[in-house]
């Protein structure tokens, strides 16, 4: 029981985006009896439509509008990255929400502290977890351990270290109607039985339920309007027939992935907003973030047999600390992660040829990879900016992604874990460690950071602009640091406590 | 317009300052009659010829090399870069220009002399737009064939039979010690 909405009716909160931010703060919204308008740029998938093969599900969720600079995966469909992400849940901890205080002043990084607590945040996660159904946590059981899990395992074992299995937002028994998994193996394409949490067939069919949600799929949302005195009214956007419609709003609600919102607020430029909208800090767009990341191959005389069960099976904690000891700040995750024969064989090894990489690839089902998820520094430089030299399918400038080294922090941070991942594997005597360059940037945080002061960042605590009252940053957007967590997690509990916050100051008659 | 909306194949690559490469292919209707095994197919050749089919086979084998696999594995490769040369007048001058390239580093034709001999004139020619073509294409229409993944133990889709719970997902067990 879908609503239908009239596009004068400025009484809808417009929400864009329905991934992880979006498609959880609409229904956290309509449950409070809020009428919500859903603008999503992608498809609507059925059920048929995901299948388990890596590059076609690749060809159907890949957001493949033209843009510059670094490279980038973000999916474009209803359910956003929800549909790809492996489902790891890690919470943030204290020290990386106040990098600034903890970290101190680090040359070429431009760290600024959270303006929210980890005790504020906790109660917000546990709602999260709840709601996500995430392993190991609020009395949920751990999925079985995998065969990479168990390989993995047994060496850090032999290393002194250890992995745990999850923590994971995948059902290890079946929940909330939907499945336990089957450990089919296609996590980051889709998954086929609705195992793995993602707002496609959680949170938007719950909104439905609730006959406040009307969700427009195909939708393209080009430009956020306001009126004389920079209140926002509505948005414009193409609709799915290509004719472009200007939904009107009474709050407008941005969660487009952390590429495409600084991009809309900046493509939202005015005569009143000359740099772009929420701008006054010229913090849009700026503080691009992605994780430290790289992925590690080892081989094994014995068959692992990976690719049999979730992607991202489980994770080792101890080296997500701050411990400057080690000659860098922050920390890291190692997480097991193995993808398909086709993913595996187009990036063993990059470029390379002949039969260094042919016998690699024999050893597929011989072979374990582990990624590292590592807090990456923010850089005032490393920014979403628009490219006016090439316009897209809608004559707007595209999103240029800058390509900034890495910070130093980075580097090192990097090479330790990769010292680590090596002793690890040489541990449980691998044969080959094959070092492979980083995936495109999945994981994209920051470029309209929450910040105390007004002219540090675009948004405060709860995510609302500072300078539009009825204007929300409701993504990965927001974050003011990566940490060292994957960030679906956050991005949900932050969707919560905005939603929260939209309720009591609408009410208060605040908004 | 989205991907799934496009009724040809087609590659996009995205390269960046890493030098990651990535790519997407889109699937059009009858898609699955380039996967399996094909014994015979220089005749379904629509812009090669036969020797040229023989020849992009030939490198294809050289770029990933798999020893115990037969030649109708690299035959998907030629018919499948041959589909894609019909579809581009500009690739198929593009590569028919790099396999005389080739024939003419490796001393005249490229199929007849030894392996070392193709490797070389292969490094040769790295770094041209022709190689990096090959590679790519290459490396996508072989690896990406369902007939191909049994052959290095991945078994492709697995919800159909219920996935791995009952079938093998946690069988390792040289682990325990």
């Amino acid at each position: 029981m879908a609503a239908k909405y009239e596009l004068n009716d400025e009484s809808v909160i417009v929400v864009v985006g329905s991934g992880a931010g979006g498609g959880t703060l609409a229904n956290e919204l309509c449950q409070k009896g809020h009428k919500v308008v859903c603008l999503e740029a992608g498809n609507h998938l059925a059920w048929q439509d995901i299948v388990n093969d890596e590059f076609e599900m690749y060809g159907k969720l890949t957001w493949q509008d033209p843009r510059t600079g670094q490279p980038i995966w973000i999916v474009k469909a209803v359910g956003g990255s929800t549909l790809h992400w492996a489902g790891l849940s890690i919470r943030f901890k204290e020290y990386e929400l106040k990098t600034r205080t903890t970290y101190g002043s680090v040359a070429g990084a431009n760290l600024l502290d959270w303006p929210i607590s980890l005790k504020e945040l906790e109660p917000y996660y546990e709602k999260a977890e709840m709601k996500m159904g995430v392993t190991g946590t609020q009395g949920i059981p751990r999925q079985p351990e995998t065969n990479a899990f168990k390989v993995v395992q047994y060496c850090a074992r032999k290393a002194g270290y250890s992995f745990e299995m999850g923590p994971s937002a995948i059902n290890s028994v079946a929940r909330d109607g939907r499945p336990a998994c089957q450990m089919i193996g296609f996590c980051t394409s889709g998954c086929k039985i609705g195992a793995k949490w993602s707002t496609l067939y959680t949170e938007i069919p719950k909104a439905d339920a609730t006959g406040k949600f009307e969700l427009r799929p195909n939708s393209m949302a080009l430009q956020i309007q306001h009126d004389r005195q920079g209140k926002v009214t509505g948005v414009l956007y193409v609709d799915k027939s290509g004719t472009q419609q200007v939904q009107k709003a009474r709050i407008v609600c941005v969660a487009g992935n952390s590429i495409e919102s600084p991009r809309l607020l900046l493509n939202s430029a005015s005569s009143l907003f000359k740099d772009g909208m929420a701008n006054s800090s010229g913090q849009v767009g700026r503080n691009y973030m992605r994780h430290a990341t790289q992925h590690i191959y080892a081989t094994f005389d014995q068959p692992v047999n990976a690719h049999r069960g979730i992607h991202a099976p489980g994770i080792m904690r101890s080296e997500a600390r701050h411990d400057p000891s080690r000659g860098f700040g922050g920390g890291y995750h190692l997480e097991i992660f193995d993808v398909g024969l086709p993913f595996t064989a187009l990036s063993v090894v990059p470029g390379a040829w002949g039969r260094k990489v042919s016998s690699l690839i024999e050893q597929y089902d011989h072979m374990v990879a582990v990624w590292t998820c590592g807090e990456d520094l923010p850089q005032a430089e490393a920014r979403v900016t628009l490219d006016d030299s090439k316009k897209d399918q809608y004559g707007l400038p595209v999103p240029n992604i800058a390509p900034v080294t890495d910070h130093p922090n980075d580097v090192e941070l990097l090479k330790h874990a990769r010292q680590t991942l090596e002793t690890i594997y040489r541990a449980g005597k691998a044969k080959d460690i094959v070092w492979r360059a980083p995936f495109p940037n999945s994981h994209n945080m920051g470029t309209l950071r929450m910040s105390a002061r007004p002219g540090d960042g675009v948004c405060n605590a709860w995510g609302q602009t500072h300078d539009i009252k009825n204007l929300f940053i409701s993504d990965g957007s927001q974050f003011t640091s990566s940490g060292a967590c994957n960030p679906t997690l956050t991005i949900v509990a932050l969707a919560i406590r905005q939603a929260d916050y939209i309720h009591e100051r609408m009410g208060a008659g605040a908004i | 317009m989205s991907g799934n909306q496009l009724t040809r194949r087609t590659f996009i690559k995205t390269a960046g300052a890493t030098g990651v490469s990535v790519y997407v292919v889109w699937s059009g209707p009858g898609i699955g009659s380039w996967f399996g095994p094909r014994m015979v197919l220089a005749a379904n050749l629509r812009v090669l010829n036969a020797t040229e089919g023989k020849e992009t086979l030939a490198m294809a084998r050289q770029l990933f090399p798999h020893d115990k696999l037969g030649d109708e594995f690299y035959w998907v490769v030629v018919e499948s870069i041959d589909r894609d040369m019909a579809g581009s007048p500009e690739l198929a001058s593009r590569l028919r220009d790099g396999l005389a390239q080739l024939n003419k580093a490796a001393g005249g034709d490229f199929t007849a002399v030894t392996a070392e001999v193709q490797l070389e004139a292969m490094k040769k020619l790295e770094g041209t737009a022709f190689f990096s073509d090959m590679l790519n294409k290459t490396q996508f229409y072989f690896y990406n064939n369902k007939a191909v993944w049994p052959k290095f133990g991945y078994e492709g889709s697995s919800w159909e039979k219920g996935g791995y719970i009952n079938r093998g997902f946690n069988d390792v067990e040289w682990t325990q010690g």
